[in-house]
């Protein structure tokens, strides 16, 4: 009756360790439709959806379920902090989601959002064991962009 | 552009249509929220409230005869807390412990109950001074509070004490680790909505130190900002740190007007 193992504790993960620290891609930002985007690939990486779908669901990596409503049924526990990511593709444009991702903050300064690819230094305290790291490596930004631009509802 | 000093910008301007969504959006989550404050049992379920509430069930009070145990403890020096306090405790004044962290003008600083306990112990009883969340003075503590359970909590701010509250107050606002998140933003503006399978609560701190059901241990206030600040991938601070202490001190006030329940029963 005591036990609820998993569940809550689970909720919000305590992260496994990331990999290596890799050389920071720089990114450019722009305007488009009075909107904040990257339209550069970063480090011109080639994404993959269905790597960037895993990168979205893994509780290690994006986690976007914790916060967000996804077309992603086979998954349990979908959170309610941020907008469901339903048909995200109709109203943003591939650079416009990059820039969210990126960093957030240039969309909302006050966000709760992690910054999936904020640069290392602009983190306060950040762990040991993150030094010099990178929420997401440059790859798997790269595949989660892919993916989110699938979103669109027909 | 280039631009990656993101910390200091601010986006001002026709854009911010978007920011204003998302401010309408929080207001609306919001619906879901407890009022200020809410103590962490109201988010339980019913066995969970039930185990906290019968002193026969709730594993934390062994932690509490343990605390009894050394409050009356005599060790070498032949006298204990109890001469002064009252065999079971029944003189500790149960109203000034719901006050902790408080100003002391003997200190001429804010203390905690655990550093009170400490004082009392080098000051009064002549012993050595123990480590902070060490577990005799956590036992100790636990037992103490356990004391002033269903009392009011009222924690005073004074002009002596300003500069300390807003340390506090500053740090429970500033984003930490490579989640980059406030206190403020999980368990203020969020609190109460689902996080993935758990609902948030407004991590009051008037249960503590609590009995947790997943690791089967006490828990102090200063154990679970290290949980949190790992759990945001950030570099926790030490316990009994100056940085924790005025934590505990401005969430302290944030606890204002609930009843001290010690020990809570939490996951
Ligand atoms: C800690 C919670 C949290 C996590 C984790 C999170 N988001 Fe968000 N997200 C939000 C919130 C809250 C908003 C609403 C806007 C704001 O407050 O910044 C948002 C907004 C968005 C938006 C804009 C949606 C719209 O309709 O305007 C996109 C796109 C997005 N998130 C994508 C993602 C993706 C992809 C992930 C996973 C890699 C993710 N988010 C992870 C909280 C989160
Ligand atoms: C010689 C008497 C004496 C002994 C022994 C003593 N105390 Fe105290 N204690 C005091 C006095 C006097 C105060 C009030 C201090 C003040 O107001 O600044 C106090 C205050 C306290 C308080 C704050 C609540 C209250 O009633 O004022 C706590 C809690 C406390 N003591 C715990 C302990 C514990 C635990 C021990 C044993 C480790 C202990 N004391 C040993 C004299 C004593
Ligand atoms: C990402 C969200 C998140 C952030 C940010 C966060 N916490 Fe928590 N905190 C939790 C969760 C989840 C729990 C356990 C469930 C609950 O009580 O909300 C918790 C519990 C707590 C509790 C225990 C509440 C109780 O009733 O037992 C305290 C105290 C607390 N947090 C303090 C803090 C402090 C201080 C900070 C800032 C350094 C912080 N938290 C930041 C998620 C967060």
């Amino acid at each position: 009756m005591l036990l609820f193992p998993g569940l809550l504790l689970s909720a919000l993960v305590i992260f496994s360790q990331n990999s290596r620290a890799e050389e920071y891609c720089d990114w450019q930002l722009t305007e488009s439709n009075g909107m904040p985007a990257i339209e550069s690939r970063l480090c011109d990486l080639q994404g993959d959806p269905e790597n960037g779908k895993q990168v979205a669901i893994d509780r290690s990596r994006g986690n976007c379920l914790a916060c967000h409503m996804m077309p992603i049924p086979e998954e349990e526990f979908h959170g309610q902090v941020g907008p469901p990511l339903h048909c995200l593709a109709m109203r943003y444009s591939e650079g416009q989601l990059r820039a969210r991702l990126v960093e957030p903050m240039l969309y909302n300064a006050n966000t709760i959002m992690p910054g999936y690819y904020r640069h290392p230094r602009d983190n306060h305290r950040l762990a040991n064991a993150y030094q010099g790291k990178t929420f997401l490596s440059a790859q798997e930004l790269e595949d989660l962009v892919a993916f989110v631009v699938t979103l669109r509802c027909e | 552009m280039m631009q990656h000093d993101l910390l200091s910008r601010r986006t001002i301007g026709p854009k911010n249509i978007l920011a204003i969504m998302a401010l309408l959006l929080s207001f609306s989550l919001n619906l879901l929220a407890e009022p200020f404050p809410t103590s962490g049992y109201d988010f339980l379920p019913d066995d969970m409230k039930e185990i906290q509430d019968d002193d026969f069930l709730n594993p934390g009070m062994d932690t509490v005869d343990k605390g009894l145990m050394h409050f009356q403890d005599e060790e070498y020096e032949s006298s204990s807390c109890a001469n002064c306090h009252g065999d079971h405790g029944e003189y500790l004044n149960r109203e000034k412990i719901a006050g902790y962290p408080r100003y002391s003008e003997e200190h001429e600083r804010v203390i905690t109950l655990q550093e009170q306990i400490n004082l009392c112990g080098i000051e009064k009883l002549d012993r050595f001074p123990l480590e902070y969340d060490e577990d005799k003075l956590v036992a100790l503590e636990t037992f103490v509070r356990s004391k002033a359970n269903g009392q009011i909590i009222n924690v005073e701010v004074s002009d002596e004490s300003r500069d300390f509250f807003e340390l506090g107050k500053s740090l429970y606002n500033r984003r930490f680790g490579q989640m980059g998140m406030t206190c403020s933003h999980c368990h203020v503006q969020y609190q109460g909505i689902m996080l993935r399978g758990s609902k948030l609560t407004q991590g009051q701190t008037n249960g503590f130190p609590v009995y947790r059901i997943d690791s089967r241990q006490i828990t102090t206030i200063h154990q679970r900002y290290n949980e949190c600040f790992l759990q945001l991938r950030a570099e926790p601070y030490q316990r009994g740190s100056r940085e924790y202490r005025a934590l505990e001190y401005y969430m302290g006030v944030l606890s204002n007007g609930l009843k001290v329940e010690t020990p809570g029963v939490r996951y």
